[in-house]
């Protein structure tokens, strides 16, 4: 789950005139009410492979990982020099499609596909205390843009996420810009968990989505910014989410955090923030470990900012509650990880520290709604 | 500080003139520029296409279809990852590209009309912003419910939808809704051109699967420089290359600029206006400066007494500053609000429309009339110039051989700038000779007339020769910009004249007695027949009108035939029926000459056509061609309508032959060659209105410069006109005496502008135009253009002159 989308995507109940800046402000909708699209209004199967691919059914969708990576010393450039990397593919229907529609290869037909899409690719250089980032806009078309379930291919352009073999796993990453690009080789550890009740992920009285991750991933492969070169290792994490109408009126934006842990459990949290400033209800989140996981309620943890960052709050000090209480403190690695894109968030690499101030583990955390 | 407040309010308070002068100098100086940036603006929507999604370059290439679009994608996105790769490397062309995508162009019939149509995948293009608006003040917008504007947007990428005029919307209603055998639905914007999706406009034009180029938005520090510059000064960048353009391996890229000669013509108009604006501001900017040397003049005394008691020296300069930053400020305001009014009334006169209202601003934020651009420029040039004079007041005094140095200097660029010939070298030529004729020319020309002063008999007038001689130095910086202002006033009136003559000459061949029909649907070989048969016609001539394609855009085509009567009416004395014939912007934007070939492209076949003459065509924005009947074989023959014909006549038939024809075809479809003739002459006269109102402008700009240098010169002779009165002089010849230097003065520096003025003439005529239109004038020195500019200037110079000696002779003696 990525909770820009949640707000970029604006999925709301009601058509939202003054909503801010959103993908679908951006490239627009011919059915503007979302009245020809699907809802997540309940709990529908998520099977595989199928559910890799994309949902056209529904207005909203993404494909959204991060990863958390160090240089390991056995390539050119400097030992231990940590490094976040984001890579995050929206598609926007401009129309709803009863399901999935063959796509014309190529005339007319290839370009009316009734689908645009948006990337965002990101690169924290945790040593330099750099963000860079980078956006592309495309409609649906073959040649393009677009998402394929079996083998897995998600793309724009070159930036792609896809498959190397005919299995889901492993996966591989590219995405070059300008400035930095990333090349990773993904390998999932663990299945993946759906979240909220069997996938749907409520977010209010009347809106949901539906919502899986994979939580913990192998990552390998080379990074290079500044000119040089990086043999980087580490965790990543992938979140798959669809809908056509996410969040309600009542909600100012969106706290989301994707840990590891060191002990080797994987966090998964999202904070509501509701304009009258109440604890939400429908905050939750997930744990889980290599045996099982488990879904949080609001009333599993709580979340407090605890430092801010030009209004963004970059520190925040989180209680497990329930059998023995865990705290700890969540902090941004560098505090400038917005992401200064056409849908402005603040999204990077943070680290988890306990409550004496030691190492537990990395993640990414979201803030969106500022 | 207080004390010295009052005494500079009181100076101010009892002798106003100095700052009055300057702050109305300030007012006209804002005003041209607030004109300038409306008209601007008006020209700009008026003449130029939308540049869509701020599109800077155009690819071409042979048989450049979807997959090499996809192609040249891929490269673009590679680009310096891929060491093997033929664009590998980091310095590329792809690194200066930010966008790219498909474009698709043709025409269909609409309402008997053909409409340009431009399909572009909106999405790839991605600069939202920049995309055509959608028209919220039309009745049927109004009448649905606000909504999501990316609503539209959706609908333009998913159906059959286009955007165009609301006028086309409503032809396209009448018509069912249907556009080339397609049900459409509309979107209303501000647009002549029907804009479509790109799968839409191929089911269009029926060319699935293809497209006609691939549009770039290149941006660079030099682009984001220059478009700076030009928001400050709107075309002053209009001649400089803007892009560095882009050499992809394969294909032909060429500058957005040259592909549509339509922003070629309102950018050489825009530039021509800004230079018009900078000259305003140059006469302003003397003003300030004479303002100020006069204003410190008349107060010398009064500060040596300051001085004495202690006031310091720089306090006394900010003070002086200060009170030219409120003359500043207070100018901006009021120059703002008249410039609004003045733009208004000349765009009203010019074309029949207005300023756009508030409404309009609204609608579309870049047609606003005072956007903020425009007023933080007039309050930035108002201060500007008035706080010029007092800061180097004083410091801008060059001994005579620095002058001439100066002078020779500014005289090499000239003559560089004339010898490249680039539209900005000759402007920069042009600027250079001005500052020669302020710096060199009206200083050396005072000096002559004083050594003329010994060839007077008369001692008064070899006197006054003398005295005029010694105070030209004192006003060098009026005489100079009067002479400038006057110059330019020469300059443009004789170029405007001696283009209104060839032009009027071309439409005298070209619309000889006859009558002109332009039928709602092709004529055929009967109706041509019937037309011939009508009482008092001599002879009927069809043609056939179409758009082919050139290496660089479309290219209207002409096909008729052309026997000598008919290329008579181009200027070509024989019969051609093999090769053709084209416009001079096209020979110019082609880069081709008699002999040459043409290369077109129609219905996708390839043409080629010889050039047997090159028309004069003023008026014409992009190349026209047009061919003899053996060409219509190899043309795409759905593509040429034959609506036009031109029938001749005998005069005292005319009248009768225009009631018969628009009998037939409707009175609106067909026009007396003679009335064409007299609107083509009154729409050449209304679109010359804004350059000479300016150069008035510069030239009343330059009188009040002139008084105020006058006032302080006359107030400084106040010791030598007691003397003279002392000895007998009466009053009356005192003011005469005054007066008549006044009058020499303004005499040098108005003979100096003489052959500055033909010299500018000629420059206009044979470097500006044929760069910047295409177009050839013949130089015609006509006595109207140069006595009325001189006349105005010597009124000016008396006028000026009037009121400071009459002051001096009357005031300033007991």
């Amino acid at each position: 789950m990525t909770a820009t989308a949640m707000v970029c995507l604006a999925g709301c109940t009601e058509p939202e005139p003054d909503a801010p800046s959103s993908l679908r402000s951006v490239l627009g909708s011919a059915d503007a009410t979302g009245t020809g699209f699907a809802r997540a209004d309940r709990v529908r199967e998520i099977v595989f492979p199928r559910d890799h691919g994309p949902h056209p059914a529904y207005r909203s969708e993404w494909w959204y990982l991060t990863a958390v990576v160090a240089s390991d010393g056995t390539g050119p450039g400097p030992a231990l020099r940590e490094f976040g990397i984001q890579f995050t593919l929206f598609r926007q229907g401009l129309e709803g499609r009863p399901g999935d529609v063959p796509v014309a290869r190529e005339g007319p037909g290839a370009w009316r596909t009734g689908q645009g899409y948006m990337a965002h690719v990101a690169l924290t250089d945790v040593a330099a205390g750099r963000h860079l980032t980078a956006e592309r806009f495309s409609r649906g078309h073959p040649a393009l843009a677009g998402a394929r379930a079996d083998p897995f291919r998600v793309y724009l352009d070159d930036w792609e996420l896809r498959s190397v073999g005919d299995d889901f796993s492993p996966l591989r990453l590219t995405a070059t810009t300008a400035e930095f690009a990333a090349d990773l080789r993904l390998t999932t550890t663990r299945p993946a968990i759906l979240q909220g009740d069997r996938g749907l992920s409520r977010k209010g009285p009347a809106n949901a989505s539906h919502y899986y991750s994979m939580p913990r991933i192998e990552a390998r492969g080379e990074v290079v910014v500044g000119g040089s070169s990086h043999a980087v290792s580490g965790l990543a994490w992938i979140d798959r989410e669809w809908s056509t109408s996410v969040l309600g009126e009542a909600y100012a934006g969106w706290d989301w955090f994707a840990l590891h842990f060191d002990d080797g459990r994987d966090l998964m949290l999202y904070r509501l923030r509701r304009m009258d400033g109440r604890i939400d209800a429908y905050n939750a989140g997930s744990l889980g470990d290599a045996t099982a996981s488990r879904t949080l309620s609001a009333g599993d943890f709580s979340l407090t900012p605890v430092d801010h960052w030009r209004g963004w709050p970059v520190a925040w000090r989180l209680e497990l509650l329930g059998g023995k209480p865990e705290i700890y403190v969540i902090r941004a690695a560098i505090e400038d990880q917005v992401m200064d894109t056409s849908v402005r968030y603040w999204e990077g690499v943070a680290h988890v520290q306990d409550d004496e101030g030691r190492r537990r583990g990395t993640g990414y955390m979201e803030l969106t709604g500022y | 500080m207080i004390t010295l407040l009052k005494s500079q309010l009181r100076f101010a308070t009892r002798h106003p003139v100095g700052p009055v002068a300057c702050l109305v100098g300030v007012i006209l100086a804002v005003l041209a520029v607030v004109v300038v940036h409306i008209v601007s603006q008006s020209i700009r929507a008026n003449l130029d296409e939308p540049s869509l999604a701020g599109h800077t370059h155009v690819v071409t290439g042979e048989m450049l279809t979807e997959s090499g679009y996809f192609e040249l994608r891929r490269r673009w996105r590679q680009a310096g990852t891929d060491p093997g790769d033929p664009d590998g490397g980091k310095r590329n062309w792809a690194t200066t590209v930010v966008a790219m995508f498909p474009v698709i162009e043709g025409f269909v019939d609409i309402d008997g009309q053909p409409r340009r149509v431009l399909g572009f995948d909106p999405v790839a293009a991605g600069n939202f912003a920049e995309l055509p608006p959608r028209e919220t003040d039309t009745p049927a917008a109004a009448a649905q419910p606000p909504r999501d504007d990316t609503y539209d947007y959706g609908r333009f990428i998913t159906d059959d939808v286009v955007m165009v005029s609301p006028v086309i919307a409503r032809q396209i209603a009448d018509d069912g809704g249907m556009v080339a055998g397609l049900e459409v639905d509309t979107i209303d914007a501000p647009t002549e051109v029907v804009f479509a999706d790109l799968p839409t406009a191929q089911r269009l034009l029926n060319r699935a699967g293809e497209i006609d180029a691939v549009w770039l938005r290149v941006v660079d520090t030099r682009t984001r420089l220059l478009g700076w510059l030009d928001r400050v000064l709107p075309g002053i960048t209009a001649s400089l290359p803007k892009y560095a353009d882009p050499a992809i391996p394969g294909h032909t890229v060429t500058a957005a600029a040259r592909w549509n000669p339509s922003r070629r013509f309102a950018d050489a108009i825009l530039f021509n206006l800004g230079m018009l604006s900078l000259l305003c501001l140059l006469m302003a900017a003397f003003i300030a400066l004479q303002a100020s040397a006069s204003n410190a003049a008349r107060r010398r005394t009064e500060r040596e007494h300051l001085i004495a008691i202690g006031a310091p020296r720089g306090t006394l300069r900010w003070m002086a500053c200060a009170e030219s930053f409120v003359i500043g400020g207070l100018g901006a305001i009021a120059g703002l609000g008249l410039g609004a009014l003045v733009a208004d009334a000349l765009l009203q006169a010019a074309t029949g429309t207005t300023t756009p209202t508030n409404a309009d601003v609204q609608a579309d934020g870049s047609r606003m009339a005072l956007d903020g651009w425009v007023v933080g420029k007039a309050i930035a040039c108002g201060i500007a110039v008035s706080t010029f004079g007092p800061l180097v007041e004083g410091r801008l005094s060059p001994d005579p051989w620095m002058r001439v140095v100066f002078g020779m200097l500014a005289s090499g660029v000239a003559v560089i700038g004339l010898v490249i010939g680039a539209l900005g070298w000759v402007f920069g030529a042009l600027a250079a000779v001005c500052v020669v004729q302020v710096a060199t020319v009206v200083p050396l020309a005072g000096q002559a007339a004083g050594r003329l002063a010994g060839l007077g008999r008369a001692m008064s007038m070899r006197a006054n020769l003398r005295a005029a001689s010694l105070r030209s130095g004192e006003i060098r910086l009026a005489l100079g910009a009067l002479s400038v202002a006057a110059a330019v006033a020469i300059g443009m009136g004789v170029m405007v004249e001696s283009l209104r003559r060839d032009f009027t000459a071309m439409l005298d061949v070209r619309l000889a007695g006859g009558v002109h029909v332009e039928a709602e649907s092709d004529i055929s070989a009967a109706d041509l027949a019937a037309i011939r048969n009508l009482a008092g016609a001599r002879d009927a001539r069809l043609y056939g009108d179409g758009v082919a394609r050139g290496t660089q855009g479309p290219v209207p085509i002409r096909v008729a035939r052309l026997d000598a009567a008919e290329t008579t009416r181009y200027g070509f004395d024989a019969a051609l029926e093999t090769r053709g014939m084209v416009n001079e912007v096209g020979a110019r934007l082609l880069g081709i000459g008699i002999g040459d070939i043409l290369d077109l492209v129609s219905g996708g076949r390839r043409v080629r056509v010889e050039i047997a003459h090159v028309f004069r065509d003023f008026g014409a924005a992009a190349p026209r061609a047009i061919l003899p009947l053996s060409f219509l074989p190899e043309l795409d023959a759905d593509s040429i309508r034959w609506r036009r014909v031109s029938v001749w006549s005998d005069p005292e038939a005319t009248e009768d032959l225009t009631a018969a024809l628009g009998e037939r075809y409707g009175a609106s479809r067909v026009s007396n060659h003679r009335e064409i003739r007299d609107l083509a002459v009154a729409v050449f006269d209304r679109t010359f209105l804004v350059s000479r109102s300016l150069a008035v402008m510069a030239l009343l700009v330059a009188a009040i410069g002139l008084y105020a240098a006058l006032t302080s010169l006359q107030a400084s002779r106040s010791r030598e006109f007691r003397l003279l009165s002392a000895v007998g002089v009466t009053r009356l010849e005192l003011w005469r005496l005054a007066l008549s230097q006044t009058a020499v003065l303004g005499t040098v520096a108005l003979l100096a502008a003489l052959p500055l003025g033909l010299a500018i003439a000629w420059v206009l005529c044979d470097f500006v135009n044929p760069a910047a239109f295409g177009w050839s004038i013949n130089l015609h020195v006509d006595a109207a253009s140069i006595a009325g500019p001189l006349l105005f200037g010597v009124l000016a110079t008396c006028a000026a002159g009037a009121l400071p000696a009459y002051r001096a002779a009357f005031k300033g003696i007991p």
